[in-house]
């Protein structure tokens, strides 16, 4: 443990308390993964098992992880690596998370062997009473201020206080935004501030650019990209409303070519990248596959992320054996 | 720490339909009535509205139907030609109460709106919509109950079939998270005059203007068909809503085991109280014993 004292210039003086600091090369390699959710389908185990399945789960859920207790030790069994990526956490907004809640999150890390915990940045439950974000419909982002980075600061420190794993921060999608500054100058700061991870969705981004008006690769050099640990690919859709392009997550969509796009651009950026995760909850079983190829080959061709390739090389070969 | 004026407007904005549209309509007035600081109303001003009406009616179309899922036939009846008052319920603070006592409420709510409609209804309608509506309450009560169970360990899972040596000496007796309810009318009547609506569809069918409340107070004015409604909470494993991106919401599923008798069957329940044998019951009654024992709504001592 080591204790860090940020102080960047303009931002309030802040002491952190004593936290794991945030270190790249200490992470492991992952691959190209899915996220699925145990109990629907398609069924996480046997997606698992197919022949060029998934080299993680990444799941949400539960922060009782006894609920998927069987699953889970199949997946162990199957030597498949998990990631926990919860839908629970207060990560900017007013609203603290209470330490009990937070300390089940930590357990829950620990238990199923998560090599990092990741969320979006958004606001999962309203008042004191912890909870999960689908209560209130869906994510609520947050407002791109400096005072709203000012709190989101201080729910962050709550996680990574609490929590002895590393923390990726993934920007929620949006279909408008209030406030100043742009997601990537809000994300970039509070990664900075609290020295933790980043996880990139692409269709996340396009929801931001979109919303902004700006073009795909606009503003991403406000993010320190050496500190993007993972990116997720993930079908949407463009609505227009009122004339506003507005980007929908659906899961259960293929992947749109702006998503493609960002994914590529992101892919030859961050170096440090140690996971892809083919966001694929609500397919049709046989769309995944082919999908987790098509990553896998996105990868080969052009991450900048050497490990990763190295990584995703062996999974093709895996696959084509 | 309590949420800045900026913060309150924007929940406000994505939860509260009312104000949403006097947004829209009027920016300065509202912005004026949250008292927020002019940096503020500089943020607020360069909202963009489509953007912000897309984000909350994605989420009133999911938390509405999520609330309206437990109250499938009120829901209908009391809703049928004003969703909009439904949708109220997602401008109170009751919205943001963990997920029993918010639907709680919800029943609270649609208890509410039956008040206001009380004029409008024939008597015998208002009556059938009540006793419909405190069925389903009763329900969301029973299944919250046994979750509560269920995280301290001690919830019922479903019943095992009885063996031969419960069905010899085995005593009748009703199983625990049991409810017994009389309606004048059975459910399946009830289900078919507001277009057959289910937990899955009942808020879309609803905006779509599918159900008619006509239909439904056509039952209530025919000749009274009372049923006895036995319905015994199970916890059934872990259900995940889904919403957009993913978002979940991990629940413990409980299901209830339903069996609906012709006629008013109280005295029928009451003589389970003394736990009689099978052998012990007239022949008729330990035939349809056994049938509620199969069903799952009556048990076997061991």
């Amino acid at each position: 443990m080591a204790t860090l004292a940020l102080n960047p210039p303009g931002a309030k003086r802040c002491r952190l308390p004593a936290v794991t600091p945030f270190t790249p090369a200490s992470l492991p390699t992952l691959g190209v993964g899915v996220s699925l959710s145990f109990g629907a389908e398609p069924d996480p185990v046997a997606l698992a098992r197919a022949r060029g399945g998934p080299a993680f789960i990444e799941y949400a859920g539960a922060v009782q992880h006894s609920f998927m207790e069987r699953p889970l030790a199949e997946l162990r069994r199957l030597n498949v690596p998990v990631l926990y990526h919860p839908s629970c956490l207060n990560l900017c907004g007013p609203y603290p998370n209470p330490r009990p809640w937070l300390d089940a999150v930590a357990a829950h890390v620990h238990a199923v062997g998560s090599a990092w915990l990741a969320q979006d940045v958004a606001v999962c439950f309203v008042g004191d009473t912890p909870g999960y974000s689908i209560q209130l419909g869906y994510f609520v982002p947050p407002i791109l201020t400096p005072e709203s980075l000012d709190e989101a600061v201080a729910r962050v420190m709550e996680v990574r206080e609490a929590v002895d794993a590393p923390l990726l921060l993934e920007p929620a999608p949006v279909t408008f935004t209030l406030g100043e500054l742009d997601i990537f100058t809000f994300l970039g700061e509070l990664s900075r501030r609290t020295d933790s991870g980043l996880l990139l969705d692409a269709g996340h981004v396009v929801s931001h650019q979109l919303a902004r008006g700006a073009g795909l690769g606009d503003g991403l050099d406000a993010l320190d990209l050496s500190r993007v640990i993972e990116l997720h690919i993930a079908g949407g859709v463009i609505e227009t409303r009122d004339g506003q392009p507005i980007y929908l997550d659906a899961h259960d969509l293929p992947p749109l070519p702006e998503t493609w796009q960002v994914f590529r651009l992101l892919l030859a950026r961050c170096e440090n990248l140690k996971a892809v995760c083919v966001e694929c909850e609500g397919a049709a079983a046989s769309t995944a596959l082919p999908l987790l190829r098509r990553a896998r080959e996105r990868v080969l061709l052009g991450a900048a992320s050497v490990s990763l390739r190295e990584k995703v090389k062996a999974e093709l070969a895996q696959e084509s054996r | 720490m309590s949420p800045s004026s900026a913060w309150t407007l924007y929940e406000r904005l994505l939860f509260d339909e009312a104000l949403r549209e006097a947004f829209a309509a009027d920016r300065e007035s509202v912005l004026e009535q949250h008292g927020l600081a002019e940096v503020d109303r500089v943020r607020f001003r360069a909202m963009g509205l489509a953007g912000l009406h897309a984000d909350a009616e994605g989420r009133r179309r999911y938390l509405m139907a999520a609330l309206c899922r437990p109250y499938p036939l009120s829901a209908a009846a009391i809703g049928a030609d004003n969703p909009r008052a439904l949708s109220r319920f997602l401008s109170t603070p009751a919205l943001f109460l963990p997920l029993a006592e918010r639907s709680a409420r919800f029943g609270d709510h649609l208890s509410g709106l039956l008040d206001a409609l009380e004029d409008e209804l024939p008597e015998v309608a208002g009556r059938l919509l009540r006793a419909v509506l405190s069925v389903e309450r009763a329900l969301v009560d029973n299944a919250a109950a046994l979750r509560d169970a269920a995280g301290r360990g001690e919830a019922p899972g479903p019943p095992s079939p009885p063996s031969s040596a419960q069905l010899k000496r085995g005593r009748v007796r009703l199983p625990p998270y049991l409810l017994v309810a009389e309606l004048p009318a059975p459910t399946e009547l009830i289900r078919a005059a507001l277009g057959g609506v289910g937990p899955e569809d009942v808020f879309p069918k609803i905006e779509a203007g599918q159900v008619s409340r006509d239909r439904l107070i056509t039952v209530a004015r025919a000749e009274e068909q009372p049923v006895t409604l036995l319905c015994r909470g199970v916890v059934s494993g872990q259900s995940h809503e889904r919403a957009g991106a993913g978002g979940l919401s991990p629940l413990v599923e409980v299901k209830h085991l339903r069996v609906e008798l012709a006629g008013r069957q109280g005295p029928l329940i009451q003589s389970l109280q003394a736990e009689p044998t099978l052998k012990e019951l007239p022949p008729a009654r330990e035939a349809l014993m056994r049938r509620l024992i199969e069903a799952g709504v009556v048990e076997l001592t061991r």
